[in-house]
């Protein structure tokens, strides 16, 4: 417990500068709604007319932004990004912090196995995603008080933050992979980052194709499309992948982990 | 000029490769979509049509600006310029916070050179390959604007809306270096451009979908415009000096911490 807490403690000064970010997005997206929404079904009209790459540049394709739902749909691809840039370094810092600050002969000497050491720093990284993933509920729910719109749009969020932790999942567990595959920490966080922003752009080609087919299962940013979490539903299948892909990578991670040469860099 | 060579043999691979991504993207957009968005003109007309004069009016002006090279050129500003941060602020990052990272401040610091030319060298190092880069960039858009854009041509209009991208990149190249001064110490320079990098992008996305004028004052990625440079010869004044402040402001306080912070003990 004692890893566990002081992975907490020194986790929280960098997870409220994340959140800080989170509530500027969503406060600022949701009380500023009702200006774009007025104007709104006049703008998917027009936008609908334009061809498909510039809808998807505009990161509006397949929604409707005169609806709340379509509206919140946008905003959250946007937030979707911030948490898997978050993920990615809560990752590949549950791995590789130790050997960045050079202090792992500190603590990879104690009478404790790696698995272990790196189990509780993953379980506090989880923790932090989890908790990020909670505001971003609560925020949401606050932010929409402020409209007096009447609908009860509390499912809504509560599926938008679940399909946010199942991607937060992933490239958690992706980067840690990275961390703990590559030698020098500086690559592998940079193989996260990359990942985060290759995965998005690929997010952008699906939408400006008129048939994606295949290429849906290699960004987990349209794992889960705005159509149909707006629908109601949430794709069990690919619910299921996230799980296994956030297994596998950990499993992978755990395995090159316990193999790896510690050192500095 | 050793500290320069040191910092361009270093830097200019990644740099490379992210020139190379950039006027790809660029590329790919021009070459893919801009004649089919020139061709969507008329059902955006006919669409406009049905609806009240006073939405056409205020959205009819507009089109001949919207629907020409310079309009579709601005659709993909906010990507290049995604990349160009985070390629901006990553060299920034880098060459700012390298001895600190590595632990061997006080290695560089007991040569014979004062701490202002060394800054100054990092500086220019810095500068060179983003003008490298951009003279790449800008290259490319000249090239497609003579290949692609209907006359007649204004090529010094092209040329100031491609020059947009290096504004962004310097300013952004401010923000790096005067984190990577200023910062306890730097765990990843990866981690810390792609961040920043990302809230440009963020803020930007925010603003049009919100399209709050005030907002653009926080807005780096919508300080230099690439399509009011384009339309109308020129950036918005009050925004573009916005960016030059705050790039300067930085860029000083870097300077001063740079040359004057005590270095820790290892």
């Amino acid at each position: 417990m004692n890893l566990f807490r002081k992975e907490l403690k020194s986790g929280i000064k960098p997870f409220l500068f994340w959140t800080l970010g989170l509530f500027v997005l969503i406060f600022a997206g949701i009380v500023k709604s009702s200006a774009a929404m007025a104007d709104g079904q006049f703008m998917t009209q027009l936008i609908s007319k334009f061809p498909r790459i510039v809808i998807a540049t505009m990161g509006m394709a397949n929604v409707d932004i005169a609806q709340f739902g379509g509206f919140y749909a946008v905003l959250m691809q946007y937030v979707f990004v911030l948490t898997a840039i978050y993920a990615a370094h809560l990752g590949s810092g549950a791995v590789s912090r130790e050997s960045v600050d050079k202090t792992y002969e500190f603590l990879f000497t104690k009478p404790r196995s790696r698995a272990f050491i790196l189990s509780r720093k993953l379980l506090a990284a989880l923790t932090f995603l989890t908790a990020y993933v909670c505001l971003n509920f609560v925020f949401s729910l606050l932010a929409v008080r402020q409209l007096a719109l009447t609908e009860d749009y509390t499912a809504l969020f509560a599926r938008f933050s679940l399909t946010l932790w199942l991607i937060g999942l992933v490239f958690l567990s992706l980067a840690a992979l990275f961390a703990a595959r590559f030698r020098v920490a500086e690559h592998g966080a940079r193989a996260g980052n990359l990942a985060v922003l290759g995965t998005y752009a690929l997010a952008v080609v699906y939408d400006l194709l008129e048939k994606p087919g295949i290429l849906r299962l290699f960004t987990p940013f349209r794992y889960f499309l705005n159509a149909e979490v707006i629908g109601g539903s949430i794709s069990a299948f690919y619910a299921l992948v996230c799980v296994a892909l956030c297994v596998v990578f950990l499993l992978d991670a755990f395995r090159c982990f316990e193999r790896r040469d510690l050192g500095a860099l | 000029m050793n500290v320069y060579r040191f910092e361009i043999k270093r830097t200019w691979a990644g740099v490379a490769i992210w020139t190379l991504v950039i006027c790809g993207l660029l590329v790919g957009l021009i070459v893919g979509a801009l004649p089919a968005f020139l061709e969507s003109r008329a059902a955006v007309e006919d669409m406009l049509a049905q609806f009240p004069p006073a939405f056409a009016a205020a959205f009819g002006m507009q089109m001949d600006n919207l629907f020409s090279f310079g309009g579709f050129y601005a659709f993909g500003f906010l990507y290049y310029a995604l990349f160009g941060a985070i390629m901006a602020s990553g060299i920034g990052l880098n060459l700012f916070s390298r001895e600190k990272r590595e632990k061997c401040m006080d290695f560089l610091l007991t040569k014979p050179r004062t701490r202002s030319g060394l800054f100054f060298e990092k500086l220019l190092a810095a500068v060179t390959l983003l003008l490298l880069s951009n003279a790449a960039f800008i290259a490319t858009s000249l090239a497609l604007y003579q290949a692609y854009a209907p006359a007649p041509l204004l090529p010094e209009r092209a040329l100031l809306s491609a020059s947009s991208l290096l504004w962004t990149e310097l300013l952004f190249l401010a923000i790096g270096a005067f984190v990577g001064v200023f910062a306890r110490r730097v765990r990843s320079v990866s981690g810390a451009s792609t961040a920043i990098g990302f809230a440009g992008f963020l803020l930007s996305a925010l603003h049009s979908l919100l399209e709050e004028e005030k907002l653009r004052y926080i807005t780096p990625f919508q300080y230099f415009h690439a399509a009011k440079a384009f339309s109308e010869g020129g950036f918005e004044a009050n925004y573009a000096l916005t960016g030059a402040v705050i790039t300067l402001v930085l860029m000083i306080g870097a300077y001063i911490r740079y040359t004057r912070a005590d270095i820790p003990a290892l």
